[in-house]
Parts: structure tokens; C-alpha cells; sequence
């Protein structure tokens, strides 16, 4: 009974495993000149480095800063005073909504964002080039996803946007009427 | 001999007692105390620092000293929650709308600052 079990657990591990998905991108192995380079440049690489990291939190803050500017001082009033108005505002305070989810997958992005780049910084890329490399691969990667963040962030400010306008003229033309 | 005077000679018999040993001495159980206590919140403060974004944002830290003053300056501006909306008060709104809009219209982080040349890597293709 016991060995019926086990090997019934081992066909088990066996299909879980096996029906992993592969993922199509499969690391570039480095050459050893690749390597070379890597090591001989490890210094001026680590200097680049921290200055790309340096300007990004910078690109960060200053972007937080105005996102949560338009967020709260801007649409959250202003919603807030069209639902006061006893004025439909639904789709204004969905594209809210949206907005400040996409604000919360920015900093989540932008947290993994940075915790790859500093352990890229924390390596030693003479004594483990190839580690580096693959930490600033993936560094490279999570950039990509903040970047998509911030085209959400703008795409929900620009909506937003519009939808003021019409309901401006939906508003002058009710005021005309 | 009355009795006040026996008990005064009773005790000066007595002998002296004997002084607390250091870590008894209430001071230092004072002091102990105060530096644990000071050890824990500034422990939870560490904590809380990290764990949040605080830790990712702070240009307070050495290293930042360069970029510190590409911070944009912040904006004092403000839209009311009150009062009647007419296409006016939208109007108003729109011109403090579009002037934010358009502080976010790049997208820095699209640009190659991470590629193989940006790091001295250029050898190496991507």
C-alpha cells in the first residue's frame, strides 16, 4: 500500500514538473570575450551603473510628485465637487479609480525596479561577470515594465483630460439651454 | 534603662548595611532601561523605514548629493471641492489640468540608460 502510495506521488511530481512552461527566451550564453569585457570594464560598468540609479530614483520622485499632484489635488477635488453639484460623474471617477491603480503598479514596478538594479551594484563583476550580467538583463527587463506603468499613468491623465472637456460641453450646452 | 534607650543602643549594635552591589543601584537600572527602550523604537523606525518606499526614495542618503537639486520644486497647487461647477469653473480646471499633463508627457524610463554601451559593455550584443 505504502509503495503504491510513493510511486503514485512520484507520477504525481513527474506531470507537475514536467507540464512547467518552458519560457521561449532563453538566456545568450556569454563568450569568454564577452566575459573578458565584462571584467576589464567592471569598474567604468559599476560607475555607470550607480549614476543610471542616481537619476532614476530622481526620475521617480519628481514623477510621483506630479502624479499624485494631478491624483489628489486635481481629479479627487474635482470629482468630489461634480458629485456635490449632484452632476454625473461616473466615468470621471473610473478613470480615477484606474489611475490610482496604475499609480500602485507603478511603485510596484518600480520597486522590483530598483531592488534588481542594487543587487546588480552589490555584485563583484570581476569575480562573478556572468551573474552580473544576467542581474543587469533583468534590471533591463523590470525598466521595461515601469516604462509600461508610466504609459498606463498617461494614458489615464489624458482620458481624464478629455473627459473634462466633454463634460464642460455637455455643461454649457445644459447652462445655453 | 528604659525602653527607648535599649532600643537605641539595640541598634547602634547593629551593623551598617551593607551598600547595593552597582547593577542594583536604581541609576543604572534607569539607563539600561532607557537604551533598550531607545534600541526597540529606533528598531521599528528602521523597519518601517525600509518597508515602505521611504527608503527607496530618500535623496537625504550619501550618493545623491548630484541629483539633489534636479528635484522639481513642489507644487502648491490647489483645486477647490466646493462650490457650484459651471463651464467656468471647468475651464479653470482644465487650464490647471493641461499645465500638469504636460509635465508628464515624456516617459524617461523608454529610454536605453541600462543598454551595453550606456554601461561600458558595448562589446557584448543585446
Amino acid at each position: 500500500m505504502l509503495y503504491r502510495v510513493k510511486i503514485a506521488a512520484f507520477v504525481l511530481l513527474v506531470i507537475v514538473v514536467g507540464t512547467q512552461p518552458v519560457s521561449a527566451q532563453q538566456q545568450a550564453v556569454l563568450t569568454d570575450a564577452q566575459i573578458d569585457i565584462i571584467r576589464q570594464n567592471c569598474q567604468l560598468s559599476k560607475v555607470s551603473l550607480n549614476r543610471v540609479h542616481a537619476n532614476d530614483v530622481v526620475i521617480r520622485v519628481n514623477l510621483g510628485q506630479r502624479y499624485e499632484t494631478i491624483a489628489r489635488r486635481l481629479m479627487a477635488p474635482l470629482n468630489s465637487r461634480i458629485a456635490k453639484n449632484s452632476l454625473d460623474n461616473v466615468a470621471l471617477t473610473k478613470t480615477t479609480v484606474d489611475f490610482n491603480r496604475a499609480y500602485i503598479d507603478f511603485t510596484d514596478a518600480y520597486r522590483s525596479y530598483d531592488a534588481s538594479v542594487k543587487k546588480a551594484m552589490s555584485i563583484d563583476c570581476r569575480e562573478e561577470p556572468v551573474n552580473y550580467y544576467r542581474q543587469i538583463e533583468l534590471s533591463r527587463d523590470n525598466r521595461l515594465d515601469v516604462a509600461e506603468t508610466v504609459e498606463q499613468l498617461q494614458k489615464l491623465a489624458k482620458q481624464y483630460g478629455e473627459q473634462v472637456q466633454e463634460f464642460g460641453e455637455t455643461l454649457s450646452e445644459e447652462q445655453q439651454l | 534603662m528604659n525602653d527607648d534607650v535599649r532600643e537605641a543602643v539595640t541598634l547602634a549594635d547593629e551593623p551598617a548595611p551593607r551598600p547595593k552591589p552597582w547593577y542594583r543601584q536604581p541609576l543604572v537600572g534607569l539607563v539600561v532601561g532607557s537604551v533598550v527602550v531607545a534600541f526597540i523604537t529606533t528598531s521599528i523606525s528602521l523597519y518601517m523605514y525600509n518597508i515602505s518606499d521611504t527608503a527607496l526614495l530618500d535623496l537625504s542618503r550619501p550618493g545623491y548629493e548630484a541629483v539633489r537639486a534636479d528635484l522639481d520644486p513642489v507644487d502648491n497647487l490647489s483645486f477647490p471641492d466646493d462650490g457650484v461647477i459651471t463651464s467656468e469653473t471647468i475651464e479653470a480646471f482644465d487650464e490647471l489640468y493641461q499645465k500638469q499633463l504636460n509635465k508628464t508627457k515624456s516617459n524617461p524610463f523608454k529610454s536605453d540608460a541600462l543598454s551595453n554601451a550606456s554601461l561600458n559593455l558595448g562589446g557584448i550584443p543585446e
